[in-house]
């Protein structure tokens, strides 16, 4: 394979064989050296034979190994003519993050950081197993959720209408069709609206450490020594189990369309065929499902709150800065050789970042770009970043999505092995709340790269600009 | 032919991926590699020396080959599991060839009071799939997103 830097951040692997586009990837020399043996680079050729694919195959700095895509990878198809894959959004379909804003100060709640972990404990179901704080829907009930999107859940009083304006797609991809999921998916979904899942999602109560742009962080509702809730989170079994269906569904069909792929992770099939038509509005429903459940957490941490610190509503002032999603395709328009064009954007471990003036952004958020959100490991520190005119002319209006892990489970459950983990974050400054231990030490923050470093790279390279650096105080796992 | 939980031993092994869990297997036959791998992976999702052998279920599946049959096997062993709240700790693969299986399994329903959980996994993937007649019999190497 063959690799040429182009940029201070940027590289670039020269089309060849079948690849149809040449590859790019935004990494640092510090990063690039990390992945010079990584089959993820191998992941980014791949990605470039995904028929009717446009401009490069994208990789973000927080680039590694994954299922067909890398992590980290980002790829336009042409709207009618292109194949779309279920590789390139992933398992957890709708993985995303949001950001919860507070009126409290860090130093008020300090004091009572213990009751207020326990009691988002409490709330919120986390781990293996864990069913939902909403009791198990009927089958009626879930294809409605799966059609509103978050939407559902503010009808029943879980956070606000605002919110709806500061996620993405109102929190509801129109596209979603329930009756093209799967009743085994629907089954695995039932129970589950409400919960955080494991691995690693969570829930973070957090500083803000840092304000690098006062101007915007204060037009988001932020302050240096705020309280802020970070909600990590996607579309649990159902959304697997509809990424499970497809693959199998495009596996057969894909020779029937003349395709041919690398790499049978990547099994694609054209988007306008009858199955990619049935993928896609299968995964908007997952999508849905992951918007509802983020929109539900909302509402009970905020109550979660209450409870604990004895506030109301007006003194706690809960309000969503913006959620993410970074497991998602999207139809959408950009400029492909200087002309517009509709592409289907399968962003894969990867963050949409539609800079400023883009007619998707709410009124209030217009002038700024899109907030992004880029969790960090449990330890560290998270980021709030906007979109950039950069990110729109080069990538797609994408940028990264995390760190990154270095060290594989296991390699993590030995580093950990004879310590007291939640000691040593709490050496850090950090209360864990966490169902498995296991889990913890699977998530501790040398078993993932430096989100500053990934940070660095898309600021350098344009692809987002920092707003201001999070760091927790408490943590809530599976 | 019927594997038990505690049957597995180093036949089953934990191999290092960076994002998520892989498995090998080793077997003298194909069917005893596909109880192996089903009871390997139910294993690092539930505590399956908890599980008591209580109630039979009959499993039929069709695929276009043999690896996809395995990918196939692994999956529904997992949505019993998720979806169904219902744990294996016997499985026994009556028939299998390139492109079916027959087999039973034994289990209950998961009480949380009892059994303890482990790893969610989310799926089971293609990724590295591989399956294999070796020397000794059979090889397969799986990896599961988490």
């Amino acid at each position: 394979m063959e690799l040429h830097r182009i940029g201070d951040c940027v590289w670039e692997i020269a089309r060849q064989g079948g690849m149809r586009v040449p590859g790019r990837i935004y990494a640092s020399e510090k990063l690039m050296a990390e992945l010079r043996d990584d089959p993820a680079l191998g992941q980014v050729a791949n990605v470039a034979h995904l028929p009717g694919i446009v401009g490069h195959a994208l990789a973000m700095p927080d680039i590694h190994w994954g299922y067909g895509f890398p992590i980290g990878g980002v790829a336009a198809v042409d709207a009618e003519e292109g194949a779309i894959s279920p590789g390139g959004i992933g398992f957890d379909i709708n993985c995303g993050v949001r950001l919860l804003r507070t009126a409290l100060a860090a130093d008020d709640v300090g004091p009572h950081l213990g009751r207020l972990a326990d009691a988002l404990y409490q709330a919120i179901p986390a781990g293996v197993g864990s069913e939902g704080a909403i009791p198990k829907l009927t089958r009626a009930e879930e294809k409605q959720m799966l059609a509103r999107g978050a939407a559902w859940a503010v009808a029943r009083e879980f956070g606000r209408a605002s919110d709806l304006e500061a996620t993405e797609e109102g929190g509801c991809l129109r596209d979603a069709d329930p009756d093209a999921v799967s009743d085994t998916a629907l089954e695995r979904g039932r129970s589950q609206v409400g919960t955080l899942g494991s691995g690693n999602h969570f829930l973070e109560v957090q500083r803000v450490d840092e304000v690098y742009d006062p101007r915007a962080a204060a037009a988001l509702g932020l302050a240096a020594g705020g309280v802020t809730v970070m909600i990590h989170s996607g579309s649990r079994g159902l959304g697997y189990q509809v990424c499970d269906d497809a693959l199998r569904t495009m596996g057969r069909a894909m020779a029937r369309y003349g395709i041919d792929m690398p790499d049978r992770q990547l099994a694609c099939v054209p988007l306008r065929s009858p199955e990619g038509q049935q993928y896609f509005a299968a995964m908007a429903a997952a999508a849905n499902f992951a918007w509802t459940n983020r929109q539900v957490m909302s509402g009970l941490a905020e109550r979660a709150f209450a409870a604990a610190l004895g506030l109301g509503p007006a003194a706690l002032r809960f309000g969503l800065v913006y959620d993410v999603c970074h497991n998602i395709a999207k139809l959408e328009e950009h400029p492909v050789d200087g002309r517009p064009r509709r592409v289907c954007v399968h962003r894969k471990g990867a963050t949409r970042a539609f800079g400023p003036g883009h007619p998707a952004l709410a009124a209030h958020l217009r002038p700024l770009g899109q907030p992004v959100i880029i969790p960090g490991d449990m330890g560290r520190y998270s980021f709030l970043l906007l979109g950039t005119a950069g990110a729109m002319a080069e990538t797609f209006g994408t940028t990264c999505h995390g760190a990154g892990r270095v060290m594989s489970r296991a390699q993590a459950k030995k580093a950990g092995h004879g310590l007291d983990l939640v000691a040593e974050l709490g050496r850090r400054g950090v209360l864990v709340r966490a169902q498995s231990l296991r889990g913890v030490a699977e998530e501790m923050p040398w078993a993932y790269k430096d989100v500053a470093d990934v940070v660095d790279v898309v600021d350098r390279a344009g692809l987002a600009r920092r707003v201001a650096r999070l760091r927790p105080l408490a943590v809530v796992k599976g | 032919m019927v594997t038990r939980a505690r049957d597995l031993g180093p036949c089953v092994r934990e191999i290092e991926h960076t994002a998520d869990l892989g498995l090998e297997v080793d077997a003298p036959s194909l069917p005893l590699l596909f109880e192996r791998a089903g009871l390997g992976m139910l294993g690092l999702m539930i505590d399956l020396a908890a599980v008591e052998p209580r109630e039979r279920v009959a499993i039929a599946l069709a695929a276009e080959d043999r690896e996809a049959l395995l990918h196939d096997w692994l999956q529904d062993l997992l949505v019993r599991l998720q979806a169904g709240t219902f744990a294996l700790s016997e499985l026994a693969v009556e028939e299998v060839n390139e492109r079916a299986l027959r087999a039973w399994g034994a289990g209950e329903r998961v009480d949380r009071a009892r059994h303890r959980l482990y790893t969610e996994v989310k799926g089971v993937t293609y990724h590295q799939l591989a399956l294999r007649e070796t020397a000794s019999g059979w090889w397969a190497r799986i990896i599961l997103d988490v």
